[in-house]
């Protein structure tokens, strides 16, 4: 438990969580977001001139919870975690206000002006959005789970594995995400039992390697957890193995769910065109199906869900905002 | 060696630049047995310098006990930021890494006197009348902590009657274990209702009360 390395890390951007948006402004831009493509389109929209504010639920996006960068240009290897402080270090120097620990709910359009409401019942107005929300971890949807999330049930891995030293551990998943969970909870817990629902791992093939040389991780696949067992406290899992249709109990300390994201694009349902996987639709300058209102990264169809593909995404739709401001207000004229 | 680098420094303040008013802070440490206390000290000693408006105290828990008594510091490192003459936000564990940005927003804060809670948050906080603590046990690793932690330090900004406290669980391995942590943020409410996770101001705020009024 004792993790000091990161001791001397310390996130100095006070004073933009402090000047929280003024509700009764008008602003050229409210971005949603604080991840890679929302701090790009800031820096771009910053740069522009356009009066902007931000609000987010936390700041840093999926690249939080990512132990290592190893593809984004100008780091050769960086940890998630510091890549967030280097975006907001960069982002802090145009003093823009930040709503942070609070999600959009809703967005509204009347009479060309945004409303984009909070958890925390503000409304900002704007005459432009970009909506970068990014994703958020899938559920397995089982008996049980919503019951013990936060007791053995698990979806920050970085905040919660080192809780698991010596424990018997559980990850659901079969992808980089789950393998990545796996490589580090391998050194510390006692036992792993790694479940995949699809027949055939698709990590990549030198995570799978990597956890080769442990002789205490199990590898299930093609098998499907049913629910979480317990009645007060967290006992473990039923899963089928769907091979054999044979439904048995493996009891755990603790169950890691790295089964994919799902887009936050709850807010804009009905607002702008979703495609089948509820991710906004987009069209090359980040424009969505509602005029003044834009996406960008991982909430939106863009294929190749990476961290530098996001950054770009965020500065073209802070462009195409700026643009479409242009537009606006020239049709006024 | 210094705790802070040169650009940190200029960050931290140009940061505090922005604090008006004198805000008293207290840290309290032990000259044994504390693996941070010198740590904390030393931190805070550099970040005084940086802010002409953050006055800082130093307390030792047992050469001074008499002196902070009305503290009842269980625990240290502490740091214990003043609001007029209520002690009620507190920090157990050096506020590093996430946190450290917890504690400049707070000083910020309370310099400016001015809340960035939402109004609807701060009717439903100052429905408590009676006295209440929060305790946050954070993880260092954890990018979801500071934003509850910093919630329920400005609950405490907003009503006197609450007591809010951060506790760094590798420094005070104990608490998780008396509290039954299994995931972070692990937020207990008068010691015996507990969140874990992140809410947003409001609903946590509502979640509080629905334990205690």
């Amino acid at each position: 438990m004792d993790n000091r390395d990161n001791i001397f890390s310390f996130e100095i951007d006070a004073v933009q969580g402090f000047f929280v948006p003024d509700e009764a402004v008008l602003y050229d831009l409210v971005i949603a977001g604080w991840g890679p493509a929302a701090v790009s389109a800031a820096i771009y929209a910053a740069r522009k001139g356009l009066n902007t504010a931000i609000v987010t639920k936390f700041k840093g996006g999926q690249i939080n919870d990512t132990p290592v960068v190893e593809n984004y240009p100008g780091f050769k290897s960086i940890g998630g975690k510091e890549l967030t402080l280097e975006f907001n270090v960069h982002a802090r120097q145009y003093g823009l206000p930040l709503l942070t620990g609070e999600a959009v709910t809703k967005i509204e359009k009347n009479n060309d002006i945004f409303y984009t409401s909070t958890e925390n019942q503000r409304i900002l107005k704007s005459r432009t959005v970009i909506y970068a929300t990014g994703k958020r971890n899938r559920r397995l949807n089982v008996p049980g789970e919503e019951k013990f999330i936060g007791k053995g049930v698990v979806f920050c891995a970085i905040c919660d594995a080192p809780l698991y030293k010596d424990k018997k551990v559980i990850i659901a998943g079969g992808n980089n995400s789950a393998f990545t969970v796996a490589t580090d909870l391998v050194k510390i817990a006692k036992n792993i039992v790694i479940i995949n629902i699809v027949r055939g791992w698709t990590a990549d093939s030198y995570l799978q390697n990597s956890l080769k040389k442990y002789n205490n991780v199990e590898m299930l696949d093609y098998h499907r957890i049913e629910s979480i067992t317990g009645n007060n406290d967290f006992k473990g899992i039923k899963v089928r193995n769907l091979e054999t249709s044979g439904l048995y109990d493996i009891d755990a300390d603790g169950l890691f769910v790295e089964i994919g994201l799902i887009p936050n694009s709850d807010a804009v349902a009905g607002l702008v065109a979703l495609n089948d996987n509820k991710e906004i639709i987009t069209d090359r300058d980040c424009e969505t199906s509602l005029p003044g209102l834009f996406a960008a990264g991982d909430v939106t169809d863009v294929t190749y869900k990476q961290v530098v593909i996001a950054a770009g995404e965020g500065a073209k739709a802070a462009l195409s905002a700026d643009n479409y401001l242009k537009f606006i207000s020239n049709k006024g004229e | 060696m210094a705790v802070f680098n040169e650009q940190q420094k200029k960050e931290i303040a140009e940061s505090l630049a922005v604090v008006k008013k004198t805000v008293k802070i207290t840290c309290v440490t032990r000259g044994t047995d504390c693996r941070y206390c010198s740590l904390t000290k030393e931190m805070l000693s550099e970040l005084a310098v940086l802010s002409p408006n953050v006055d800082i105290n130093f307390y030792d828990l047992v050469e001074d006990q008499e002196r902070i008594k009305d503290l009842k510091i269980d625990k240290v490192p502490a740091v214990i930021l003043h609001r007029g003459n209520n002690s009620n936000i507190r920090f157990f564990g050096v506020p590093a890494g996430y946190e450290f940005q917890t504690l400049l927003e707070d000083i910020i804060i309370l310099g400016n006197n001015n809340s960035p809670l939402s109004l609807e948050t701060i009717l439903e906080i100052n429905k408590i009348r009676t006295p209440l603590h929060i305790e946050v046990i954070a993880s260092p690793d954890c990018p979801y902590c500071p934003a509850v932690v910093g919630a329920v330090h400005k609950f405490a900004m907003a009503n006197v009657n609450i007591t809010s406290d951060m506790i760094e669980i590798s420094e005070f391995p104990d608490v998780g274990k008396k509290y039954e942590v299994k995931g972070f943020p692990h937020t207990v409410i008068n010691g015996n209702h507990s969140v874990t996770g992140m809410l947003p101001e409001l609903e946590l705020a509502k979640k509080i009360n629905g334990f205690v009024l």
